[in-house]
């Protein structure tokens, strides 16, 4: 699960949005913590794709500099990183977890909780 | 799926912490624990041994006034950690409340926690309920 956690958001970051998309259900429903322009949930497939499109148009990057572990159970996956956020008003690197439903190895529900939402928020914008 | 033991040692800190009974909480809570309370308001901070982190619970239940709860909604494990998915509630006497997601993240060393996170989904209103 970690590797599958990695290599989703290594593709992610190199912008192959095909890679990433695959390892996606067409159903989930996507939670983008804080109050910054991109806060908010996306549902389906098409939207949560389309807010990441929008996130790289307007120069904004999330990189795993650590990941720390991740705890699964019967229907969560947890992955506890420490992320590095680049936006237009600098870069920060927080503690984060990332909270999964994974089914049919597809996930199906993500919401992510940071440290320092506030700083995030500032450099996101 | 088997429930890691570690899953127990965190449903029984929930209830000791539920009962504010310190007894029960310092036979899980390592004594050099370290204790990150997230945010920006009066009780933020890292909180650096048994001691102090019983301080900052006792502020909780003070500034609660007792109105404080987690019902727990998943709890995972594995060797080192505990994860929690918790529905928080803080109420003030003076009418402020909380309520909200949270994942808590336990370290956990010999049976013991040796140091917790808590990452809300509201931060900015956890500093609210808490100024």
């Amino acid at each position: 699960m970690q590797q599958w956690l990695v290599a989703r958001w290594r593709a992610f970051n190199r912008g192959d949005l095909e890679a990433f998309a695959a390892t996606i259900d067409d159903g989930v429903v996507w939670h983008a913590p804080g109050n910054n322009r991109f806060s908010g949930t996306s549902e389906g497939k098409a939207a949560t794709l389309g807010r990441f499109q929008e996130l790289g148009a307007a120069g904004v990057r999330f990189d795993f500099t650590d990941v720390h572990d991740v705890v699964g159970g019967d229907d969560h996956v947890v992955a506890l990183l420490t992320v590095k956020a680049t936006g237009p008003g600098g870069e920060v690197e927080y503690p984060a977890v990332f909270v999964m439903h994974v089914a049919d190895g597809k996930l199906t529900e993500f919401w992510a909780m940071n440290q320092d939402q506030a700083e995030i928020d500032r450099i996101i914008g | 799926m088997t429930e890691h033991p570690n899953v127990d040692l965190i449903r029984k800190g929930y209830a000791a912490f539920g009962s504010a009974d310190m007894a029960a909480l310092g036979e899980l809570i390592a004594s050099d624990v370290v204790w990150h309370n997230e945010g920006n308001n009066p009780l933020s901070g890292d909180y650096e041994g048994q001691e102090a982190t019983f301080g900052l619970f006792g502020r909780f239940f003070e500034l609660s006034a007792g109105d404080m709860s987690q019902e727990l909604h998943a709890v995972l494990a594995d060797d080192e950690h505990g994860v929690v998915m918790v529905k928080q509630h803080i109420g003030r006497p003076d009418g402020r409340s909380y309520d909200g997601n949270e994942v808590h993240v336990f370290h956990i060393k010999d049976g013991k926690v040796t140091e917790f996170w808590a990452f809300s989904n509201d931060q900015a209103a956890v500093d609210a309920v808490l100024a």
